[in-house]
């Protein structure tokens, strides 16, 4: 095979992060990473970052990527030097104002929310035929809204033609006849019979961008059908708003696609080829927001969740803490990293803060996927299904880590997974990067996904039993390779951990209580489970769900340590 | 590595762009002087729109529609202008309810654009405009002292600055000195309690300065009419000798607050400008980011919030903290004497 080099950008709002790949020797690998400051704010060209991480990548890696005049190289005539071809994700940026504009509240909107909200949005207005306004209110909100982005969807297959038509008006209103900085993107993801009417209604050109029916039938959602048109109108927005992004996109013939979408990419493609019938998850706790991307068989959900920080995020976040803190202390290291979101925590203190605030940001995450996606398998008072295996776990404040076993626990308490199930890090943070180049290079994205690109931290084994606290709910013989046997016996509440080198395989014989359910399909069913050797090893999460922590926070506190200790961290 | 930079800095040229949110007209030219409040560009909106369905409002058939209409797109009309009637001894009549523009005509309804709202962004230091953006705005350029914070409530204004710390008897315990606090922008250390900022708001303070906020006040600031700002953020540390110094050489002297709500992605700070003349110019890179020995940092998070210090080394290799996490480090020395280890990341390089 010829040999290929390829570059992936991940922009992100605080590090821009460069990765250089090539298949010398035949597969694809990765050759090195690096990082460097994002540089977005005003007065900054966005390519001052790319140029900088490209730099450093160089150092790393010995391979000449920027010529003397400090541009990249994009060729492969000489073989140490340049790369074939990038790929571009991003996320930095602020949230797109879009409206939201179709006809009735439970059918058009739901779709529209959850489509658009994988593609960092946010709703400046919902409209609808059904929110009581007539075509002078509605234009009014509309011009309130100020939205950069316009999804309208416009009824099942066949459906009326006439509602959507008073709608269209007011947006080829709002796309025509305002002041604004630089017209607005529309995409149309209704009716597919009203596209040429559409068209030729709108006005907008390039700026119109029209994909098939989300909503063929009523209630039933084909959102990938609209994806096409979401990332063009994504990337003509981002490149209007960000300087510099617009020479990086020629420069380099690139694709600016989000970070989520390309995160989601990399789910979608380990779904289809995961064993079984499991679904894969993956979970990006970000400095601005938590991405969730979820597979199963051929359903996709992709949501992005704004935690809010506030008082009540405030209570939550001390609730989770292992060490005791107020309210007010919690809010006040929120708003804080919220002014510096570089800020590392340093001291313990500070590090209880960040753990128990990713906790909170997973809970909230899982519950914002449920109230967009009702057939999101979360429950809050139930946690997560175990259909999804593996779940991928990504974000600073889950990589940087003193110990693996903290981002477990972590995991746990913020997921509450059900069943069997095992979970991995994206500790290099390269996923959405594999995610970018899968179009440019699809072997490449497979084959460094079939190698251990993810850092497998353990599988879990969650009990589930109507049992008291102390009660034995589950018996587990371990057979190790080389013969030996162990029997241990999991009560009610307990937390437990089984060291497993890495690489090292073992069996376990799980005996659960009658009342007891361990994800093999029944109650009282047990039976044998092969596991390899991770980073933490085996986890017995016999806690229940929901966790239950106590009413006084010393007891709460002292809990949550416990927890750590139970898993050696 | 995010560098995060705080400008404490006296006699310099301050430059800031004034720029409309959206499309406008500028309303100011190069090397014109102006005084804080002066209309830098605006931008013209409609007020309100009216919408007219002339096949209902008029009865007539839809493909009647075009010779009803009396106007054309884009033309200026005025309250009573016929838009559209029928024809016939007895034509039915649409007037427009008000001036403005008739902005569509499509699919048997009429849209118009009444009124104008006008939004205008005004100097909010007086200066000399030095460069015009094209349709958006201007760059003002003064000379004096600026002082910046971390967070604003988005207001502004200008007044005597006094800081309460200079005050032998606290002005709150004295209804008296409280009077005389009326249009000056008041600075004290922290603000945690919410009666101590109604008390300011009733006597008509120019603006409040703190060192720190209680976060559970952030509601009520958000709402409050006058502009406040925070210098290190939320918690309860108090203001670090730098600024404090600042603070002292702009005591007694006009100042001007822009309480900005800070924003990561346009760089945008609270601050306080004392315009004075120059004492030294700019260099061409001297907002470059900087973290090299000699440095002056300000310390952000527990237990150092606020303190001032120099970077003394920069040692290589990252280091374990006691989070356990491994982090680069620097070391500094603090004011007070005190040498300390803290993340690169965990501090703001004061540019002065």
């Amino acid at each position: 095979m010829a040999y290929k080099s390829y570059l992936s950008l991940d922009i992100g709002s605080q590090h821009t992060r460069a990765w250089l790949f090539d298949n010398e020797g035949g597969e694809f690998k990765l050759k090195g990473g690096s990082e460097a400051q994002t540089t977005i704010a005003a007065g900054m060209n966005i390519q001052e970052g790319v140029w900088d991480a490209m730099r450093k990548l160089q150092e790393i890696t010995g391979r000449r990527l920027l010529a003397h005049n400090g541009k990249p190289i994009l060729s492969q005539d000489n073989i140490n030097m340049g790369v074939e071809q990038a790929a571009i994700c991003l996320s930095a940026g602020k949230p797109i104002k879009t409206a939201l504009v179709g006809l009735t509240d439970k059918a058009s909107l739901a779709g529209l929310r959850r489509l658009a909200n994988f593609f960092y949005t946010e709703e400046s207005v919902l409209l609808s035929l059904q929110s009581g306004l007539n075509a002078t209110g509605m234009l009014e909100k509309l011009v309130e809204s100020n939205a950069d982005l316009i999804v309208l969807a416009g009824g099942t297959e066949q459906g009326a033609e006439k509602p959507l038509r008073s709608i269209l008006e007011n947006i080829r209103i709002y796309y025509n006849s305002l002041p604004r900085l630089f017209k607005p993107q529309v995409v149309f993801v209704g009716n597919s019979g009203m596209k040429e009417m559409v068209i030729k209604e709108l006005e907008a050109g390039p700026d119109l961008h029209v994909a098939e029916n989300i909503q063929p039938v009523y209630d039933q959602f084909t959102l990938a059908v609209a994806w096409d048109a979401m990332l063009t109108a994504f990337e003509r927005i981002r490149l209007l708003q960000i300087n510099g992004l617009q020479e990086l996109r020629q420069t380099f013939n690139a694709k600016i696609i989000p970070t989520s979408y390309a995160m989601g990419r990399v789910v979608r493609y380990l779904s289809k080829t995961s064993k079984g019938d499991k679904g894969v998850t993956a979970i990006d706790v970000g400095a601005g927001s938590t991405t969730l991307a979820a597979a199963h068989n051929e359903s996709f959900i992709g949501t992005l969740t704004h935690t809010p920080i506030g008082l009540d995020t405030g209570e939550k976040v001390s609730t989770w803490s292992s060490i005791e803190l107020d309210v007010e202390t919690a809010t006040t290291y929120m708003q804080n990293k919220k002014l510096h979101p570089a800020f590392m925590p340093a001291s313990l203190e500070d590090l209880a803060f960040e753990h128990a605030w990713t906790r909170v940001r997973l809970q909230d995450a899982l519950g914002n996927t449920k109230n967009l996606f009702p057939e999101f398998k979360y429950a809050q008072n139930r946690g997560l299904d175990g259909i999804y295996e593996p779940i991928i776990m990504s974000g600073e404040s889950l990589v940087n880590v003193p110990s693996l076993i903290q981002t477990c626990l972590m995991a746990l308490d913020g997921i509450q997974p059900n069943g069997i199930t095992t979970l991995a890090l994206d500790k290099d943070q390269i996923m959405a990067s594999l995610g970018s180049l899968a179009t440019v290079e699809p072997l490449l994205a497979v084959q460094l996904l079939d190698t251990a690109i993810f850092t497998n931290l353990g599988t879990v084994i969650c009990v589930d039993s109507p049992a008291r606290d102390g009660e034995i709910v589950l018996t587990i013989e371990v057979a190790r390779e080389e013969g030996q046997r162990e029997i241990l016996e999991i009560s009610k509440g307990q937390l437990k951990r089984i060291e497993v080198n890495r690489g090292v395989h073992i069996r376990l014989y799980l005996a659960p209580e009658k009342d007891s359910d361990v994800g093999m399909g029944k109650r009282g069913l047990g039976g044998w489970v092969s596991v390899v050797g991770a980073e933490v090893g085996v986890i017995i999460d016999a806690r229940g769900r929901p966790l239950q922590l106590p009413k006084s926070t010393p007891a709460r506190s002292k809990l949550i340590r416990d927890w750590i200790w139970a898993l050696g961290g | 590595m995010s560098v995060e930079l705080i400008r404490i800095r006296s006699g310099q040229q301050i430059c800031r762009a004034i720029l409309l949110s959206d499309r406008g007209k500028v309303m100011v030219r190069t090397g014109q002087h102006v005084e804080i409040g002066d209309v830098i560009a605006e931008s013209v909106a409609p007020a309100e729109f009216y919408i007219f369905d002339l096949v209902n409002g008029l009865k007539i058939k839809p493909n009647k529609v075009e010779s009803c209409i009396e106007r054309l797109i884009g033309e200026q009309v005025e309250e009573g202008d016929i838009i559209a009637q029928t024809k016939g001894l007895l034509p039915r009549i649409f007037r427009s309810p008000g001036d403005g523009r008739l902005i569509s005509i499509h699919d048997g309804k009429v849209t118009l654009a009444l009124g104008e709202t006008r939004e205008s962004v005004t100097a909010n230091i007086p200066g000399v405009i030095v460069e015009l953006i094209s349709e958006r705005g201007a760059v003002i350029c003064c000379q004096g002292d600026v002082l910046q914070g971390v967070w604003g409530n988005g207001l502004n204004g200008q007044g005597e600055l006094v800081l309460l710390s200079n005050f032998d008897e606290d002005p709150f315990e004295n209804s008296a000195q409280l009077k005389e606090l009326a249009g000056k922008i008041v600075v004290m250390d922290t603000c945690s309690n919410k009666n101590r900022l109604s008390v300011l708001k009733s006597v008509s303070v120019g603006g409040v300065v703190v060192g720190s906020l209680s976060p559970f006040l952030l509601e009520d600031l958000e709402q409050l009419s006058i502009p406040v700002m925070s210098l290190t953020g939320f918690g309860d540390s108090l203001i670090d000798p730098v600024s404090e110094a600042m603070l002292q050489a702009m005591a007694g002297k006009n100042t001007i607050i822009n309480a900005n709500i800070p924003d990561l992605y346009t760089g945008l700070k609270p601050e306080l400008i004392m315009p004075s003349p120059a004492t030294s110019a700019d260099g061409l890179f001297v907002d470059e980011n900087r973290i090299e020995l000699g440095t002056k940092v300000r310390l952000i998070g527990k237990p150092y919030t606020g303190s001032v210090g120099t970077i003394i080394e920069l040692p290589e290799e990252p280091e374990t903290f006691a989070s356990g996490l491994k982090l680069t480090p620097a070391v500094i020395e603090r004011f007070d004497g005190e040498i300390i280890r803290v993340p690169i990341t965990n501090f703001e390089v004061i540019v002065e």
